[in-house]
């Protein structure tokens, strides 16, 4: 496991127990910038990691506890990284299964710059956090 | 091993799109695969199946004339996925392209893609740049 994959890890496990702010302490930079694709109430961009943490916390209200996420894949480099995870999730009957690929592009302090959260069925996405 | 072998497919698949190479560009998807295109711009949307794809490929190279270049800064993989960080530039008429996408990709057993899906650093642009055909002179 490389460097990145590890303060992946690190600040997963922070989400995991709640701590939002300790997860953008330890893997954001502070000009951040977070792309979050599809016409959802919580699609657009965020720059800075207030912004990036705000719109975890929207996302995490709008999803509640209900998301079950397996690890499947990081494919790690210099300077990006990938990680591919089995989302699935049951609301009111509406059950969303995805594979979601988190993107990152490190700087040079070995915290995330840029970060694309990508899935592969983004309506099913999109209607299950619901429309803006 | 297999590593090597999936990155090596992500170089091919470039070399093969910047070629504009159909037959190579086929042999390296599964029949059933699947190519998500994300944005609200006439081409966004699911393209299901090798043919629909292969199509897709030539409708945005007839509309960019030629012109789009896919330009690698990161290729990542393993056994059973890959991902692509590249610079994307187009001119469609006078509008121009330029920007960063991250895409992922699922291989078969055979090391065919069957899944594609990105995302961009700026789908505004990407949108605006895709809108409603434009006419060629």
């Amino acid at each position: 496991m490389g460097e990145n994959s590890e303060r992946l890890a690190e600040a997963m496990g922070a989400i995991s127990r709640g701590e939002i702010e300790r997860f953008g302490d330890i893997l954001l930079a502070d000009d951040v910038l977070w792309h979050w694709p599809g016409q959802s109430a919580v699609s657009g961009d965020y720059h800075g990691r207030s912004a990036a943490l705000a719109l975890l916390e929207g996302f995490h209200t709008l999803t509640g506890n209900r998301l079950q996420v397996e690890p499947l894949d990081i494919l790690e480099g210099e300077r990006h990284l990938m990680s591919f995870t089995h989302v699935t999730a049951d609301k009111e009957g509406d059950h969303l299964d995805v594979i979601m690929a988190d993107a990152m592009r490190f700087g040079d302090d070995g915290r995330v710059v840029e970060f694309w959260t990508l899935s592969n069925d983004q309506e099913a996405v999109d209607a299950f956090i619901g429309r803006g | 091993m297999t590593e090597e072998r999936n990155t090596r497919r992500l170089e091919e698949f470039l070399k093969a799109y910047a070629d504009g190479d159909t037959d190579r560009l086929g042999a390296m998807l599964a029949d059933d695969a699947v190519w998500h295109v994300g944005g609200t711009h006439p081409f966004s949307g699911d393209y299901r199946g090798k043919d629909s794809i292969l199509a897709y490929f030539d409708t945005v190279g007839d509309e960019t004339g030629g012109t789009l270049r896919l330009d690698p800064i990161e290729m990542l993989a393993n056994d059973r996925r890959g991902a692509l960080f590249l610079r994307v530039t187009a001119m469609r008429g006078d509008r121009q392209l330029d920007v960063t996408m991250a895409e992922a990709f699922q291989f078969d057993q055979d090391g065919r893609i069957v899944e594609f899906w990105a995302h961009t650093t700026d789908q505004d642009a990407v949108n605006q740049f895709w809108r409603e055909e434009i006419s060629h002179g």
